[in-house]
């Protein structure tokens, strides 16, 4: 960075700031200090030299100092775009863009062709993805310098992004034109080429990016990428004829590829559309003969090609084409003893008769392998493998139908017959856990881990099992067998190892029903994968330089664009969902102990009883927060220790987390607005979800802000009018309505009468008529009548009775295991009912003999000491 | 222990061959081969017996048997110290899952302890037990050129036959009788 304007030093000082800025360059920051230090010994106000001391010090962690220097230098010399500079590159190094952003608009209003100055505002509007100032700057930087090639190519992408096709064309044309005889860099020009290539392509020019295309072939060093969307344009143009060789030519470089051979079919059948996996609704006969016929083919050209055969599995309608083309499939893979072959056949279970097609088969082979070691219709004795893997598909396939009883007998025979085989051991955790019986599913599975303790994905697994378990401390051990020693927590955070932090976030979540003190951790785990995803976003800014200068261009806007959804992503909203959760708990649970105290102290609690168990109750809170105090206390000394420890061994020292258990997080005064943030991103990044909006009900209720709560409703409703929880909000939050009626703003009031229609509840019609109708809509739907139910209550309690036959009416045996499980819940506790409740448990266990939950106590604890079942 | 009977040839014979390798046992695996005994042997092992086995670095009298990598057999051994630097090596277990046997696994496995015994001008004798009785197994050890020698009595406890035939073979450990 060099100061064109005089500065405002006699020359030896001036000579004296030159070497500041190339210490400050080169990172020699002690140097830097003492000749800063000396100027200002002479000049103590000199803005430009405070702000490069205070840039200084911010490098060696003297954050503090820095801003009161920068500060004071930017007031002494308020004119200074270096102090202004300099004062934008401090608040970049703490993450603060937007105010960054302003510091360097300050300087450019000094200095305005500045063009280190100009750059750096770019990365930073594009990385605010202030698109408009970035398209600005960027124009303002080419014109300054329009020799650089990275200022036309950054240009362009300005304007793509902002969805400007034709700008963005004639930009990169404009550059071409200048560009003389054979270009330097073979890849670098191949890649320009493809960049506007998409830029046609996404602006829907189809004919032109083809031609485009043709055109450029000889340039092009991505052969396969250019025959791929050659096909793909042709294709989509409709010209099929001229597409099916192509996709025939890229079948052979690649026949496992399954996007070519989407393109094939859609050429053969001349269809519109590319489909890579077909549902069986979609296939009709004229279909399924052609592509059949196709396959047959593809087989004979392609005869190691797995896809080749497996995809007929997908489009066969006609059960004599499916077994057939099952058998061709399975009999490779079942022989040579491919573990996950079954994975690769599930999605077929979407289709029922496929389904049970399939079932019959694995039976009829296993009953022939039984009888004299052969497969139907086969001459050869089979290896010996063959029987036991058979076994194991066919224990899989009875578990997929929901067969426990008959899944694990199957896949005994098969740990029978191999014993020492670690993958049928997993599948039988499997199958456990599908029975609902998640100890014996974390046991089996562990037994499985300790088969090859070599292996990580089993690690993985078992550390997984055992969270559903509940079993965090098992699992915490577990999973740090695998991770670098000593340092456990920070490694997994500092990995960005989401999946287990989503699961023992969950597993607190699940704990702290019974414990309190797990909120904190659980959110602790939520904070954990915001934060990463903070950090996805944030590692983006060395791209915008970086793939510009490479010139990958294309997956440059694909990045940006990632980035642009990456809070959608599953992770990230499995987090901020619980974390949502658990601030509502930390909500409700206070109130909802207050009440359950109060309900007790009616009914037996004498008044001194009372007094002494919230007297207890006062200490054990005061405790629990002098607790947490304490740890903080602990862990900032520890902190300090360490830094101390370690002292200047030339790495920088990692903050300390001053709040491992995440006590502080669960005792902030505004959980409500805590969630508010994470429900913000969501309403932003998933709002398909329909959890978002009814969560987004939650919170308003709660937060008594009406309006949203309605809003929240209408978009809930508009997703998804039949769903059970959808109805749930909408009464709850009526039924709060009509509590409210009194000291309801009438403005409020009058929006919620226009309202009432949009979130399916029109005036005139009672709450009761409401649950009526839904429930007759449901058509007896398990899920439907339990919600019917819990709200009826709540309407009329004095109706308890009709309510409760509503749940004790459903047939045990048609329930999943989580729609018993809350069936169950609701009978033992809103409607207060032991007898119903076991009456209703004892169906239950007939058709989910193993599942935890329905247990008696007794069997559940003696199970886990005899290891019942999971070892044998 | 009694090895696998070995009978007449099976017709996939040929065919299982190539399906067959070998490997080493270390402390990662040896919960596999505790699975593969317990299926194996009516006599339950200390956990000392695998620990020992999975700790030694050098294995050459151990060695696990894998048909398309899944580990069906094994045979281990320990070296027991002479005068001086001669030592004899006793087969302690030698095993192949039942679904696995008569393809050929548990001779691959015996041959290789006697190849390795054969590299060994200090190795004086390998020998085992078997149960009297257990015939097949006698003619397995004397296909090798093994000899039957005395029987000890009571050498198992808790099994219907208590007694065992001593087998054993001195070098040269490839010869065949």
């Amino acid at each position: 960075m060099t100061s064109t304007r005089e500065n405002g030093l006699p020359s030896k000082e001036a000579g004296l700031f030159k070497q500041i800025v190339k210490h400050y360059e080169t990172k020699q920051y002690k140097k830097g200090i003492k000749a800063a230090d000396t100027v200002l010994k002479k000049f103590p106000d000199h803005g430009e030299t405070l702000s490069m001391k205070g840039l200084i010090l911010n490098c060696v962690d003297r954050k503090a100092e820095a801003y009161e220097l920068v500060r004071k230098g930017v007031k002494m010399d308020i004119k200074s775009h270096v102090c202004w500079h300099v004062y934008g590159l401090l608040y970049r190094s703490d993450r603060e863009y937007l105010q960054a952003i302003k510091c360097y608009r300050g300087a450019l209003r000094h200095d305005p062709d500045n063009m280190q100055i100009l750059r750096d505002l770019s990365m930073l509007q594009v990385q605010m993805r202030d698109l408009e100032g970035f398209v600005q700057t960027r124009q303002h930087l080419l014109t300054l310098k329009p020799t650089n090639k990275n200022n036309w190519f950054t240009f362009a992408v300005a304007a793509h992004l902002m969805n400007r096709y034709d700008k963005a064309v004639n930009i990169v044309k404009a550059h071409e034109d200048t560009l003389e005889g054979t270009p330097e860099n073979d890849y670098e020009h191949s890649e320009m080429l493809l960049y506007k290539n998409m830029l046609l392509e996404e602006d829907g020019q189809l004919q032109e990016a083809l031609d485009h295309l043709e055109s450029c072939e000889k340039d092009i060093v991505d052969r396969l990428f250019w025959l791929e969307k050659r096909a793909q344009l042709l294709r989509q143009l409709n010209r099929h004829a001229d597409a099916e060789p192509l996709y025939r030519q890229l079948l052979k470089r690649n026949p496992e590829h399954v996007g070519y051979h989407a393109g094939l079919q859609a050429c053969v059948l001349g269809a519109g559309r590319a489909i890579e996996n077909w549902m069986p609704e979609e296939v009709d006969e004229a279909t399924e003969a052609k592509l059949k016929v196709l396959y047959a083919e593809l087989q004979h050209h392609h005869p190691k090609s797995t896809v080749c055969r497996r995809l007929p599995l997908d489009f066969a309608r006609d059960g004599a084409h499916f077994r057939i083309a099952c058998k061709t499939y399975i009999l490779p893979p079942l022989r040579k003893g491919v573990p996950s072959l079954f994975a690769d056949l599930k999605p077929l279970y979407r289709s029922k008769p496929k389904a049970e097609v399939l079932g019959a088969i694995l039976e009829e082979w296993l009953k022939s392998l039984e009888a004299d070691g052969k497969l139907p219709g086969e001459s050869r004795h089979e290896m010996p493998t063959v029987i036991m893997w058979v076994r194991a598909l066919l224990a899989q396939h009875y578990d997929q139908v929901g067969e426990s009883a008959r899944a694990l007998a199957q896949i005994d025979l098969a740990i029978q017959h191999t014993p020492t085989l670690l993958d049928l051991y997993m599948l039988k955790a499997r199958m456990y856990k599908h029975a609902g019986a998640l100890l014996q599913a974390s046991e089996c599975m562990n037994l499985a881990r300790q088969m090859d303790l070599a292996d990580r994905y089993i690690n993985t697994k078992a550390t997984r099992y055992m969270l559903r378990a509940n079993q965090v401390d098992e699992a915490q051990k577990t999973i740090a067998l695998f991770t670098k020693d000593g340092d456990q927590k920070s490694n997994l955070f500092d990995m960005q190892c989401m999946w287990y932090e989503l699961e023992i976030g969950q597993a607190y979540c699940r704990l702290a029903r019974t414990d309190a003190s797990h909120y904190g951790r659980a959110l602790k785990q939520f904070t954990s994968v915001d934060k990463h995803f903070t950090d996805i976003i944030e590692d983006q800014f060395d791209f915008h330089t970086y793939c510009i200068r490479k010139m990958t261009l294309r997956a440059y806007v694909n990045m940006l664009r990632m980035e642009d959804t990456v809070h959608g992503h599953a992770y990230y909203v499995r987090a901020a969902m619980g974390a949502i959760e658990v601030y509502i708990a930390l909500v409700d649970k206070p109130k909802q102990d207050a009440a359950a105290a109060a309900a007790a102290d009616e009914s037996q609690m004498s008044a001194g009883e009372r007094k002494k168990l919230e007297s207890k109750k006062r200490k054990a809170e005061a405790k629990a927060k002098a607790e947490a105090e304490e740890a903080k206390a602990k862990a900032a000394v520890a902190a300090k220790a360490e830094k101390g420890a370690k002292g200047n061994k030339g790495k920088p020292d990692k903050p300390v987390d001053e709040d491992p258990e995440g006590a502080a997080l669960a005792s902030v005064d505004d959980p409500l607005e805590k969630a508010s943030v994470f429900l913000r991103t969501l309403q932003q990044h998933a709002p398909k979800n329909l959890r978002t909006h009814t969560l987004a009900c939650a919170l308003a209720l709660r937060k008594k802000r009406y309006l949203l709560a309605l809003r929240a409703l209408r978009r809930a409703v508009a997703l998804a009018p039949a769903d059970p929880d959808v109805h749930t909000a909408t009464v709850e939050f009526l039924l709060e309505m009509d509590k409210e009626a009194a000291i309801l703003p009438p403005t409020i009031a009058r929006v919620l009468e226009a309202n009432r229609a949009a979130i399916g509840a029109p005036p005139g019609k009672s709450l009761e008529e409401l649950n009526k109708a839904f429930l007759l809509k449901a058509e007896g739907a398990p899920a439907a009548v339990l919600a019917a139910a819990a709200l009826q209550l709540q309407i009329a309690p004095a109706q308890k009775d009709a309510a409760k036959a509503l749940v004790t009416s459903l047939d045990p045996s048609k329930l999943s295991l989580a729609l018993a499980v809350r069936a169950h819940t609701l009978l033992a506790t809103s409607f207060g009912d032991a007898a119903a409740a076991e009456a209703f448990g004892a169906k239950v266990r007939a058709r989910y003999p193993l599942a935890d939950y329905f247990q008696p106590p007794e069997v559940l604890s003696q199970g886990i000491q005899d290891g019942k079942g999971a070892s044998e | 222990m009694p090895a696998d009977a070995e009978g007449e040839k099976d017709s996939r014979y040929e065919a299982a061959q190539k399906l067959i390798s070998f490997g080493e046992l270390t402390p990662k695996n040896v919960e596999q081969l505790r699975k593969l005994n317990l299926a194996v042997f009516p006599v339950k092992y200390s956990d000392k017996f695998y620990t020992d086995l999975s700790s030694n670095p050098v294995q050459l009298y151990t060695h696990l048997a894998y048909f398309t990598d899944i580990m069906v057999g094994a045979i281990c051994c320990r070296v027991e110290s002479q005068d001086g630097a001669a030592f004899k090596v006793y087969i302690m277990t030698i095993g192949v899952l039942a679904p696995y046997r008569r393809l050929g696994i548990g001779k691959q496995l015996l041959q290789k302890v006697l190849e390795a015994c054969s590299l060994q001008p200090d190795c004086v004798e390998i020998y085992l037990h078997v149960q009297v009785g257990n015939d097949s197994a006698v003619d397995f050890y004397k296909g090798f050129g093994f000899e039957v020698g005395s029987i000890v009595k009571d050498y198992y406890t808790r099994l219907d036959v208590n007694d065992a035939h001593i087998i054993s073979k001195r070098p040269p450990f490839l010869s065949t009788s």
